[in-house]
Formats: C-alpha cells, sequence, structure tokens
C-alpha cells in the first residue's frame, strides 16, 4: 500500500472523525453530566445542516456568509434543543429512563418530517466560500482544502471545550451537576436551569458538526440514525461524559471506517457496531469513562 | 371468591371467547386486502407482546428487538429459499435459532443496566442487519428475498391467515399463562424494585435473562409468521426503526396490559394505512402521537380504559 | 449463636464505614444496634444482607458462612430485612406484595404456567391478618397511608417466615401511637414466630423498652454492649451522644 493511499485514507478517516467528534462531544457531555441519552441527537445534527443550508443559498451574495450559516446551523440546534428541553423532556427526568427514550424517539420522527415540510427534502451541497475549497499541498499531495480545515476546526473544539469545561465556573457547574446533582442544588445552584444549557451546549454541538460538514456532504435518508448511531458507539466506546475519550474514540472510528472500506468493503459498514458491542461486554462505562 | 370476582372471571372469559370468534369469521366478510391487514396485525401483536414481556412487565427498554424478529425471519426464510429442509424443520430452527441469538444476547445485556442494555441490544440488532445486508449472495441484501416457497396450502390468503390466527392464539396464550404465573409475579417485582426483589429470595439476574430469552423466542415466531404471510424477507426486519415501531405499540396500546400491545399493533397499523392515505407526512403524525402518549398517557390505550373503568366501578360503589 | 458477625470492616473511599466488628446474635434474642448518624448501621445490614461486599471478615448464619452470599441467597436462607426508606412494590397491590415475597421465598417462582393467583392463598391472609392489613388486601401499596405502608414493608420482610429479621427504623417517620403500635406489633409477632429480631433504631425509648441487649455503635466500631440499664449508666455512650441533636 503506498504511501499516498495512506496519507489519502488518514485524512479522509481523521476528517470524518472530527465531525463526528465535535458531534459525539454533544452527546457524550449530555450523557454524562445529565444522565440523559438524547435519541433526537442526530436530529439535531441535520437541523444544523439544513439551516446551514438554507442560510447559504439566501446569502450567497454577503461577505462572511458562510460563517453566519454556520452560526445560524449552531444556534438553530441550540434552540430546539432547549426548548426540547423544557417542553419534553423536563417533565419525565422523574419518570424512569424509559420516557426520556420514547419522548426523544419522538422527536426524530417529528424532525425528519419537519425538514421534508419546510425545505421539501431537496438538497443541494452547500458552496463554501472560494478561498476555503480546492486543493492545497500536503506532504506531496493534493488534498481537498476543506478537509484538512475541519480537522483542525475539530482540534479546536476539542481544545476549547476542554478548557470551558476543566477551566471556567460553568464548566465547573456542570462537573458538579454531574457527581451530584442535589448537591448542587443545595449550594444553591439554579439546576434546571443548568441542565437547559448544557442540553442546549449538546445539541449546539451537533447542530456544528452538521453545519460545518455541509459542503462536503449530501444529506440523504437516515443520516439522522448514522450520526446518531456512530455518536453513541463513539460515547460508548470513548466513556459517558469523556471529552477526550471522544476524541479518541471518534478518531480510531474514523480512521477504521475509512481504511475498512479499502480492505472489506462490506464489513466496514457493521465495524462500529461490533467494535460497540465488543466494548460494551468489557468495559460498560467505555475506555475513559468511570464505572458506575 | 366473592361473587364479584367469579362473575369478573366469567365476564373475561366471554369477552375472549367472543374476540375468538369474531376473528375466526373474519374472513367470511372482509375482502381479502382487508383479511392480508388484520393478519399483519396479528403478527405485531405477537412479537409486540412478546417484547412487553421484558418492556412494560420487567421495565426494562430494548431498542433492538427487530433483531430476534429478523433472525427468527432470516433462519426460516433462507431455509425454505434454499429447499434445505422440510417446512416444520425450517419452522423450528428459526424458533431455535431467535432463541439462541436471544441466549447470547441475554446473557451479556442482562449484566448492563439501563442505557447501556438499551444500546446493546441495538448495537446486536444492527449487526444482524449488517451481516443481512452484506451477505448478498445469500439474503439478497438490502433487495431481500422474495417467493420464498411455502407449502401451498399457504397459497391462499384465507388459509395463511387462519394459521396465524391459530399460532398467534397459541402464543399468546402461553404468554398470557406465564404473566399470571409465580414466574410473572416475580416479574413484576423486578420492575416494581429490583433491590427488594433480590432481598426476596429473587435471584433478579437469572429471572430477567429467562424473560429475555422467553421474549427473544416469541418475537421469532412472528418474524416467522411474516414470511410464511408474504414469502418475503428483507433487511428492514431487523432495522433500529423496526424495534422502535415495537416499542411504540407497546406504548399506544398500553404496556400496564396484557392486551395492550395487541391493541397498540391493531391501531397502530389501522393508523397507518389511513393516515398515509391523507397525507405524506405520517412520521410527523407518528412522532408527535409518541411524544403525547409518553408525557399525558402512559398507561396507553388499555390503561386509559381501564381507568375509566375503575372511575365507573367506584362511583357505582361496586369497589 | 445465630448470626455471628466477626470482625467485619469497610471501607468506602478511604472513610472507615465499618472497623473490625463483631456481633454475637442468640437465638430468640430481641436486641438493638444505636448509634448517631453515619455510624455505620446501614452499611452493617447492607453487608449481613449481601448487597456489599466486606473488606474483611465474615458472617456465620445458622453456622454456615453466609459471607459471600447474594441477597437473594441469603434471604432463603432465613434472613429477613425491612429498609429505613420504604422499599415496597409500589405499583402492586398489598395483597400481591406479601404473596410475591412468599412465593420468591419458597422457591415457587420458578414456576411458569401455574396462575399465581390462589397460590398461598392462606399464608398471604395470615400475614394481612397479623400486620393488621387484612382489609387493604386490594389496596394499590403506593395509596395507602405511610403508617399502613411502615407495616406492609414489615409485614413483606416477615413473609417469607424467616428465622431472623433485620429491622432497618421500623418506625421512622411514625407518630407517637403509630410507633407504639409498630413496636407492639414487632414484640408480639417475634413472640408469635419465635423471630430472632435485630433492630436498628434511633428513637431511644423505643430501644430502651423492648431490647434485651444494645449494641453501641459510634465511628464504625462497637463502643459499648449490654442491656438496657448498663448501657444507661454508660460514659462512654453518654460522651458518644452528647451534642447530639435527636
Amino acid at each position: 500500500m503506498s504511501w499516498d493511499i495512506i496519507l489519502q485514507q488518514s485524512v479522509s478517516g481523521l476528517t470524518e472523525g472530527m465531525v463526528l467528534f465535535v458531534a459525539a462531544a454533544g452527546i457524550t457531555l449530555v450523557m454524562g453530566s445529565l444522565k440523559v441519552l438524547n435519541l433526537a441527537h442526530g436530529s439535531m445534527y441535520i437541523i444544523g445542516l439544513y439551516l446551514c443550508f438554507a442560510v447559504c443559498s439566501q446569502f450567497v451574495g454577503i461577505p462572511a456568509y458562510f460563517y453566519i450559516a454556520i452560526i445560524a446551523g449552531t444556534l438553530g440546534a441550540s434552540i430546539f434543543g432547549g426548548l426540547m428541553e423544557i417542553l419534553i423532556i423536563r417533565p419525565v427526568y422523574k419518570m424512569g429512563h424509559i420516557y426520556q427514550f420514547l419522548v426523544t424517539w419522538g422527536v426524530i420522527f417529528v424532525v425528519m418530517d419537519l425538514v421534508k415540510m419546510v425545505w421539501g427534502g431537496t438538497y443541494h451541497p452547500i458552496t463554501a466560500p472560494q478561498y476555503l475549497t480546492g486543493r492545497i499541498i500536503f506532504f506531496g499531495l493534493a488534498m481537498p482544502k476543506y478537509n484538512l480545515l475541519l480537522i483542525i476546526f475539530g482540534l479546536v473544539v476539542f481544545v476549547l471545550l476542554y478548557l470551558f469545561i476543566n477551566r471556567t465556573r460553568f464548566g465547573l457547574i456542570i462537573r458538579g451537576i454531574t457527581v451530584d446533582r442535589e448537591m448542587m442544588s443545595l449550594l444553591g445552584q439554579d439546576v434546571s436551569r443548568s441542565y437547559t444549557f448544557v442540553f442546549m451546549l449538546g445539541c449546539a454541538l451537533a447542530g456544528l458538526a452538521g453545519a460545518s460538514v455541509g459542503p462536503i456532504t449530501v444529506a440523504g435518508p437516515g443520516m439522522e440514525m448514522m450520526v446518531l448511531l456512530k455518536s453513541f458507539i463513539i460515547m460508548v466506546i470513548g466513556g459517558f461524559g469523556s471529552i477526550v475519550g471522544a476524541l479518541i474514540a471518534a478518531i480510531l472510528l474514523g480512521l477504521v471506517d475509512s481504511f475498512g472500506i479499502l480492505f472489506i468493503p462490506r464489513l466496514a459498514l457493521g465495524f462500529p457496531f461490533f467494535l460497540m458491542l465488543i466494548v460494551l461486554s468489557i468495559r460498560p462505562w467505555g475506555l475513559l469513562g468511570r464505572p458506575e | 371468591m366473592s361473587a364479584i370476582q367469579k362473575n369478573k372471571v366469567k365476564s373475561s372469559h366471554c369477552v375472549t371467547l367472543a374476540v375468538l370468534i369474531v376473528f375466526c369469521i373474519l374472513p367470511l366478510f372482509l375482502r381479502d386486502s382487508w383479511v392480508s391487514v388484520v393478519a399483519e396485525m396479528l403478527i405485531w401483536g405477537l412479537a409486540g407482546t412478546a417484547l412487553n414481556l421484558i418492556f412494560g412487565h420487567c421495565g426494562m427498554v430494548s431498542f433492538g428487538h427487530a433483531g430476534f424478529f429478523a433472525v427468527g425471519a432470516y433462519t426460516f426464510g433462507l431455509l425454505l429459499n434454499y429447499g434445505l429442509v422440510p417446512y416444520s424443520i425450517a419452522f423450528i430452527s428459526g424458533v431455535l435459532a431467535a432463541t439462541l441469538f436471544g441466549m447470547i444476547v441475554g446473557w451479556f445485556a442482562i449484566r448492563l443496566i439501563s442505557h447501556y442494555f438499551a444500546l446493546f441490544i441495538l448495537a446486536a440488532s444492527m449487526v444482524i442487519w449488517t451481516i443481512a445486508s452484506i451477505w448478498y449472495g445469500v439474503t439478497g441484501g438490502d433487495d431481500g428475498l422474495i417467493g420464498i416457497p411455502v407449502p401451498d396450502i399457504f397459497l391462499s390468503i384465507t388459509n395463511s391467515y387462519y394459521f396465524i390466527l391459530m399460532v398467534v392464539a397459541v402464543c399468546l396464550f402461553i404468554l398470557y399463562l406465564i404473566r399470571q404465573s409465580p414466574f410473572g409475579s416475580a416479574l413484576y417485582a423486578i420492575r416494581e424494585n429490583r433491590r427488594r426483589a433480590g432481598s426476596i429470595g429473587i435471584n433478579v439476574r437469572r429471572y430477567v435473562y429467562i424473560a429475555f430469552v422467553i421474549s427473544a423466542a416469541f418475537t421469532g415466531i412472528a418474524g416467522i409468521l411474516m414470511v410464511n404471510f408474504l414469502q418475503c424477507v428483507f433487511v428492514g426486519y431487523a432495522d433500529f426503526m423496526r424495534s422502535g415501531e415495537l416499542l411504540f405499540l407497546c406504548l399506544l396500546g398500553g404496556m400496564y396490559n396484557f392486551m395492550g400491545p395487541t391493541v397498540g399493533a391493531f391501531v397502530y397499523l389501522f393508523l397507518d394505512k389511513v393516515v398515509t392515505r391523507y397525507t405524506e407526512y405520517w412520521p410527523f403524525v407518528l412522532g408527535s402521537l409518541i411524544i403525547f402518549i409518553a408525557l399525558f398517557f402512559r398507561g396507553g390505550i388499555m390503561g386509559f380504559m381501564e381507568e375509566r373503568y375503575r372511575v365507573f366501578k367506584l362511583k357505582r360503589g361496586e369497589l | 449463636m445465630l448470626l455471628e458477625v466477626e470482625n467485619v470492616s469497610k471501607n468506602f473511599s478511604g472513610i472507615k464505614a465499618l472497623d473490625n466488628v463483631s456481633i454475637a446474635v442468640r437465638k430468640g434474642e430481641l436486641s438493638s444496634i444505636i448509634g448517631p448518624n453515619g455510624a455505620g448501621k446501614s452499611t452493617l445490614f447492607n453487608i449481613l444482607t449481601g448487597e456489599i461486599e466486606e473488606d474483611s471478615g465474615r458472617v456465620i448464619f445458622k453456622g454456615e458462612d453466609i459471607t459471600n452470599l447474594a441477597p437473594h441467597e441469603i434471604c432463603r436462607r432465613g434472613v429477613g430485612r425491612s429498609f429505613q426508606l420504604l422499599n415496597l412494590f409500589s405499583q402492586l397491590t398489598v395483597y400481591k406484595n406479601i404473596q410475591t415475597a412468599i412465593l420468591a421465598g419458597r422457591k415457587l417462582t420458578v414456576n411458569f404456567l401455574h396462575p399465581a393467583k390462589n397460590m398461598v392463598r392462606n399464608e398471604v391472609e395470615e400475614i394481612l391478618e397479623q400486620i393488621g392489613l387484612a382489609d387493604k388486601g386490594n389496596s394499590i401499596a403506593s395509596e395507602i397511608s405511610y403508617g399502613e405502608q411502615r407495616k406492609l414493608e414489615f409485614g413483606i420482610a416477615l413473609a417469607n417466615s424467616p428465622d431472623i429479621i433485620l429491622l432497618d427504623e421500623p418506625t421512622a417517620g411514625l407518630s407517637i401511637e403509630e410507633t407504639k403500635s409498630m413496636i407492639d406489633l414487632i414484640q408480639r409477632l417475634a413472640e408469635e414466630r419465635f423471630l430472632t429480631v435485630l433492630l436498628v433504631e434511633h428513637k431511644m425509648d423505643v430501644v430502651f423498652s423492648i431490647s434485651e441487649k444494645i449494641r453501641v455503635l459510634y465511628e464504625g466500631r462497637i463502643i459499648f454492649e449490654g442491656v438496657p440499664d448498663e448501657v444507661r449508666r454508660s460514659e462512654e455512650v453518654l460522651r458518644v451522644y452528647l451534642g447530639e441533636k435527636d
């Protein structure tokens, strides 16, 4: 196998990995601190994607349109998530996990059709601004510029998130809620509001991932489920609540996917699931998580 | 038993008998296309009731029960398609395969709790889905297999219907017996308070395992019936959407009531046929219904009716 | 000796919940364990019933080492337990709560196909009668009064006709009359059913009125053991409870 191909597949895998990381970071954060499994996570991703697409097509002429579109996608997903948390998840916190699952499951279907209703199910690839597209010479090979930028972007998100969680006051609150919700409440924190915020952050990350991947992807049916499942897998392998774990797992998954397609194209489809099965059997709390 | 209890027993037996009779004579005055729908409803009712053994009855969510449906369906379908064994052996093999798959998945799954449990079974069903998708040569991949040879007797819709009715009735009866048995009582206890169940002498892990395997087996039977009826098998049988629909059946019909999933199956399939005629946005309706029921009607249809009945009886001073 | 606890210790991330605790309970004895909050009483019960593992030491019941057995196995050998925070089968009827406990205790729950409805009816009714809930059989457990729920809590522990019953604050939250009623119930049933009772309680009047023997647990150690009078006069015990708001 030539160096060229290795490089190519690595970049491709890392790109996918980074995008998945951003999405998975959202779901693992919510799961780790709120103990909520948001099945509609993939739906937040496509909301981000479609909003970005909508803003792009509307505002193509305006400078910085692309960045506005990405922010729009992120915010849109975040707000939707906030509404979701307040209206339908809050009532079921105290009722056992079944209802959480069912309620977020319902949202998947609702969003699936909402997207169809608003944008008619047609999707045209987003055109990113000129200076972001095209190829660049990287280690002697011509690589798509946008993909490389996405990789850097993913790392930046990782660093920012890590700093946010571990160095800011709000991050402290998140960590506090994770460990002991009641104690946080006694300490005077408005836990409900914090919950909503964390949930919105999780959805924002999903939306961000969806929006940023716009220029190099095509929206298709079942996309939200693939994103959901892959985010799950990353979350499980990396450990509930662990950002670092999510990064490692996401990169792993991305590389496995891209190299897997080379060797055993058929099995690559199922490898993520096998991986998840294995990890759940041996270390249910993931590589970097904590046993409960 | 008091007189009131004796009456209750008699009346519920009568209702069951009446319902059975109605189902038996349905083909006489319904068009074939509707008989088909009812047959499908029965199959889904069985699958839902099987799932409900661990869902409503034991309190555990499984996002991958379609996996067992598919294992039963594919085993049966493949054996028949390639003419490897006679019909009855294929049928039994399907059941055994689903049971075995249930035993393997269950062994790992019950060691996990809540979120992990739900995800694990999802992953297991997606593995089946993947295998079915990529093994094109054998399973027909995404296209699936059609025209599976079943014994001539099943070529008539009416005959198929009666066969399905018979098998489903027997299976539901067995599941009912299980529910009413001391084993069923133990499962209820596990649902209500796992910790206390352990401290009164129930080996929680073992009981949940057994319930899981039974659930897998009967779901597999439903899968077999589906293949028997439609003479085709395809990847969608293992799809997580399928699993979600199974859960929804239980929720809609009432997961705390034995007939809930079956009622749910009927209403769901009916809604599916009707709603899709008026709007293309069936998923939107479905999703909204799921959310609505999960928030406000946790007992489902049967739960709602039971509550009405109880209030009715209270008002009449009979409780 | 019916129950012997030998040098049991338990650590929770650095905090010594139990430190070399040894207890011997004689058959037929009605005794108590008292101690300030956090002394380790519930932890001890959890270890006795197999819910958590001790770091060291042994538990011997009826001559058998039950140290590493699971809760359901310990229950089957004749240990009953009630909990400080109500641990009922909330959505089941009172009748079902008791019936399930009896069926489980007798390993009748392996029965798949026989209807449970009329099984062990006499035994269930007997217990309901004894705990005073005979007329509440069809009520849902979560819908009866707190006092009745506490009785049910006790009843479930009794259902399996255990040799020893561990009661963790059975009168928690009860009024003065209800407390007296509960204590009378415990005493009466202990006699009628030849039960050995090990009680954990906070209410001193309760403890002193019915215990044959009292053990004082403080910071994971048994600091005193004796009959009520001795405990009352002990200086160490006094020191431990000084400043304790009760």
